[in-house]
Order: structure tokens, then sequence, then C-alpha cells
């Protein structure tokens, strides 16, 4: 009779390890992508400082010229350096994301602070979540800035207006929990304060999750803001926000379609870089909101 | 469930709550708008006032809000201020065009999808994992808008295989639903991954693996139905998001559909349209949610006594 056998090899890649969260090489995982962030960062901040070339100044004589000593990634229609704007572009749309998903972030937290002390205000903000969580981001976002009326400082303000919900839903999660937590118990029973237990106690815990969602939140925000100013409904020409660009440069995409392409990289390449970052910085510090 | 079917009429409430709160700051008198769009410009003031009155604009807030959750109610959601037409007729008309597209993309995402997550988890660490990681990473960071201009670059002006806009054609059809797809397979695929090494790793299939089933029986019989069934509730989640969640895209290919009007009303600063949007991205994932949590229901035994 045929004995069943037992591959031990396929029955190990059957079981989940946590192996996986090292390198090969016992290099954290969360190295690599961290330092591309950092190094993106710094070419935001020094970019345009080295690299200046006059990203507003019209100069109709270079218009749409190919790559160059003087202008490496050429020129666009306005005859501007689009190595300078791209640079400067950085900035525009990294702060834009990053500023949405702070006070998003914030907004968020301070919500679900507040919904999880009051039962009142948790099923009035839970109504309210669940209406905003059942239409697209950018459909909000879309409504908000119509309404407002296109410029970036309203775009990020309906930016994050669309994104305050879904950081509400996670930290009334991660604040429930924490507040049953057996230390929390103990701290009461020892007499803290609620201020204290607050500030002392639960902040801190909270504190892993709020770095883990900026980062993993900032790429969608990125994205809506490049979407949004792509249609005109935020940054206005000729700010060298990407998505602007984008839509600039569209009209010349038959003959000069790097135009389009390049913003376009550049925003696939930051988008990426912050969510491999954000993964990265989940899977090391806060493996609790891994299966969210 | 009939408890289930009640709880989106909360959620549809606070919705309509939201528009009309959207409506209320919006810049603009409608009375004197709808006026003029409805052909005469400049407005006379008798006119706008004689409308004023129809549209009970003088009369307090909430008695305008009892009245707009009433009309809401009935599927009145006003009418547009540039071309008068009814908010609700133009989105139905252009209804068609959008699920024939958020189909298309999700046949194209689940086919794709699918199998990738399943072989990712299968193989995991090696090439093809990785590929899969690759294919949910670029699809995540790729804006939307951005890959449409460029496919229809390449593939429609340089290449001339396909037409540059698109249409209600199967030629016409095909780089619109690519790009809304594309974001759709990179979530499906990771998600595929995770549920697959989630019954990788159940007791039953240890015992099946035990009795000397051949790998694809237990891809195909064992393996692939439990798949189905984990992420069955998120397609039709996803579903949902297509259809509303493509308006650039849609913008991009003039594509005849609700997510183009949504923003070409944006942009002219429509804004009956555009909160009719709010309104319809709202009514659409509720109830493509709700049907499918009776789908699930009905097909998933363990989740029946829902």
């Amino acid at each position: 009779m045929e004995q069943p056998t037992v591959d031990i090899a396929t029955l190990e890649r059957a079981l989940p390890t946590d192996g996986a969260r090292r390198g090969s090489v016992g290099r954290p995982r969360w190295l690599l992508p961290t330092i591309a962030l950092a190094t993106l960062a710094l070419i935001t901040i020094v970019g345009p400082m080295v690299w200046n070339h006059g990203q507003y100044e019209h100069n109709p004589a270079a218009r749409l010229q190919g790559p160059s000593l003087d202008h490496p990634a050429g020129t666009d229609a306005f005859g501007r350096d689009l190595l300078a704007r791209l640079l400067l572009g950085a900035r525009w749309t990294l702060a834009g994301a990053a500023a949405v998903s702070v006070a998003g972030n914030l907004i968020g937290l301070l919500v679900a602070g507040l919904a999880t002390r009051h039962r009142l205000l948790d099923s009035a903000t839970g109504r309210l979540i669940d209406a905003l969580l059942a239409i697209p981001s950018l459909v909000v976002a879309l409504a908000l800035t119509s309404v407002l009326g296109p410029s970036f400082r309203n775009l990020l303000i309906a930016l994050t207006i669309a994104s305050w919900p879904w950081y509400a839903r996670i930290y009334r999660g991660v604040l429930i929990r924490e507040y049953a937590s057996d230390y929390v118990e103990g701290a009461t029973v020892a007499g803290a304060s609620n201020a204290s237990i607050l500030v002392r106690h639960v902040l801190p815990n909270v504190l892993g999750p709020t770095i883990v969602l900026v980062t993993t939140n900032a790429g969608s925000a990125m994205l809506n803001l490049a979407a949004l100013s792509f249609l005109g409904l935020g940054a206005q020409p000729p700010t060298p926000e990407w998505g602007t660009m984008i839509s600039d440069a569209r009209v010349y995409v038959q003959i000069r379609p790097w135009q389009v392409l390049a913003p376009g990289l550049c925003i696939m390449l930051t988008v990426s870089v912050i969510n491999l970052a954000g993964d990265a910085l989940r899977d090391a510090f806060d493996p609790r909101l891994r299966h969210r | 469930m009939i408890q289930r079917i009640l709880s989106i009429f909360p959620v549809l409430l606070t919705v309509a709550t939201l528009a009309f709160a959207l409506q209320a700051i919006a810049p603009g008198d409608p009375a004197r708008l709808l006026v003029e769009a409805s052909g005469l410009s400049p407005a006379p003031p008798e006119a706008v006032a004689a409308k004023r009155q129809e549209l009970g604009l003088d009369a307090p807030v909430i008695e305008r809000y009892l009245r707009w959750i009433g009309d809401a109610a009935q599927g009145d959601l006003g009418r547009s201020h540039r071309t008068y037409q009814p908010v609700t007729s133009m989105y139905l008309e252009r209804m068609p065009a959008t699920l024939a597209l958020a189909l298309v993309a999700a046949a194209i995402s689940a086919v794709i999808a699918l199998p990738l997550g399943i072989l990712t988890a299968w193989q995991r660490g090696s090439w093809i994992d990785r590929l899969g990681q690759l294919v949910a990473v670029i699809g995540t960071a790729a804006p939307g808008f951005w890959v449409a201009l460029m496919l229809m670059y390449v593939f429609g002006i340089r290449l001339g295989w396909l037409p540059v806009f698109g249409s209600l054609t199967p030629s016409g059809i095909i780089l619109p639903a690519i790009v809304v797809a594309l974001p759709n397979i990179a979530f499906l695929t990771r998600l595929t991954r995770m549920a697959t090494l989630e019954v990788l790793s159940a007791d039953f299939l240890t015992v099946a693996r035990m009795k000397g089933l051949s790998e694809w029986r237990l891809a195909l019989r064992h393996v692939t139905p439990n798949v189905l069934a984990e992420i069955s509730t998120m397609l039709g989640l996803q579903l949902a998001g297509l259809m509303t969640g493509a308006a650039v895209v849609e913008y991009v290919f003039a594509w005849p559909g609700i997510g183009r009007l949504a923003v070409e009303s944006a942009l002219v600063r429509d804004t009956p349209v555009v909160v009719g949007f709010a309104v319809m991205a709202g009514l659409i994932f509720v109830v493509v949610n709700l049907i499918t949590d009776l789908l699930v229901a009905r097909l998933d035994p363990r989740v029946r006594s829902l």
C-alpha cells in the first residue's frame, strides 16, 4: 500500500512564519525604504537650491527643447527648464501630501479620542464616518473643491476633509484597545488621573500607529492631489505642481511625450517610495496593523 | 437579514444631509442661476423672485432641509445650474456607460489578480512573488490620469491600434478599462495573496496534503474556493469603487459616463450636479454592498446566519 508522503519543505512553506521580516543578511527591512524616503526629502529640500534655473521665467526662444547641457531635461512650452520645475514641483506635491496626511490624522485622532470617551458622540461621529466612507475620497474632494473654488489651499482643505474619517475609524479601534489594556487598568487602580493616563500611557502607545498611518496614507493623498490639480481644481499654472505640469504638457504630447512622461514618473516613483516606507515601518513597528 | 437591509438608510440619510450642507455653502444664488439656465439671461428680477418662491429658498433652514430630504427620497436631486436638466436623469442616462466600463475593468482585474495572488502565495519568496509585488507597487503608485495619457499616446497615436478616445465599442473600451483596473489589480493581488496564505496554513489543508493529494488538486479543489469565499465581499466593494472612483479616467478618455459628467460639472461649478454625484456614489456604494452581502450569505454557509 502506498504511504502518504509528507514533504516537510512544502509544509513549512504552507505555514506562516515571521522570518520574512528580516532580510537574508539580518539587515532590518525598513532600512532601505526609509533611506530612500530620506533621500527623496533631501532632494526636495536641496534640489531647487542647487538647480535654480528660472522655474517661472518665460523664454520663447527656447520653447520645447530636447535635453541639452543647459537643460538636462529639456524645456517646456514656455521655455522654462523642466528639471528645475520638476525639482520645485517636488516641494509642492510632497509638502501638500504631507500637510493633508498630518492634518487628516490629527483630526481623525481627535475625533476618535472624543468618540471613545462619550457614547453619544461616538454614535454621532460613527454615522458621519459611515456616510463619508461610503463616498470615494476623490469624489468628496471633487465636490468640495468645486464648491470652495479652485486653489491649492482649498484643495488641501478638501483632501483633509475627505481623508480624516479613514483615520478616525482606525484610531477608534486603537484607542479602545489601549484603554481596555491591563496597564491602563493598573494606572487607574493606582489612582492616576484621566489626563495623566492619556498623556503618559495611551498617547505614547498611539504614536507608533500614527507614524505608520501618516506615511502609508501620504501616498494616496499625493495621488488625489495630483489628479485634482491635473483637472485644474488645485494648484494653478504657473505653479510647478506635478499634476498641473502634466495638464500643461498634455497638448504637446505628440511632439514632446517626455514632458508628460517625466512628471508622472516623478509621482509614481515618489508614491512608490512612500508606500514601501509605510509598509516597512508598519511591519517593523506595528505588526498589529498588518491585517487591517 | 432585514436588519442588514434597514442599516443602509441611516447612511443614505447622512449622505443626503452632507449634500444639503454642501449646497448651502456653495456660492451664488441658486434661483438666479436656475432662471439663467432655463434660457432667460440676464435673469429678470421677477422671474428670480418667483423661482425663489417655488424653491422655497426664503423658508427657514430646517424647512428647506426637510424638503430636500423628501425630494431626494423620491429621486429628485434638483436641476443643473447650467442645462436646467434634472440631475437624476442626467446621471441615469450615463449610468450604462459607467456600468459597462466597471464590469469590464472588474473582469480584467479578476482574471489577472486572482491567479497572480494565489500563485504568489503558493510560490512565496520566488521570482513570481517578487513580480507580483512589483505589479502591486506600480499599480497603486501610478496616477490613473497619467497612465491613461501614456497609453493613449502609445496605443492610440504611435501605434494606432486603438481609438484614442473611449467609446462604447469593444475596441474603445479596452484602454479605459485597463487604466481603471490597474489599481484594482494591485489591491486584489495583495488581498488574494494574503487570503491564500491564510488558507494554506489551515488545518484542513494539512490533512488534505497528508492524504497525498496532488498540488493541482489542492489548488483547485481546496484552496481556490476558500480564497474566493474570503475575498468575495471585497470584490463587491471594488465594483462600487470602480463605478465612482473612475471619474478622472472617464474624463481623460471622454468616456460618456457619470464620472466625466461630475468632473465637467465640477469644472464649471455646477453645484447640484456635483453634489448629486456624491449622493449617487453613496447610493451605489451601499446598494452594491448590500447585494454583495446578501449574495455572500447565500453562497457561503458559514455566514448564512447573518
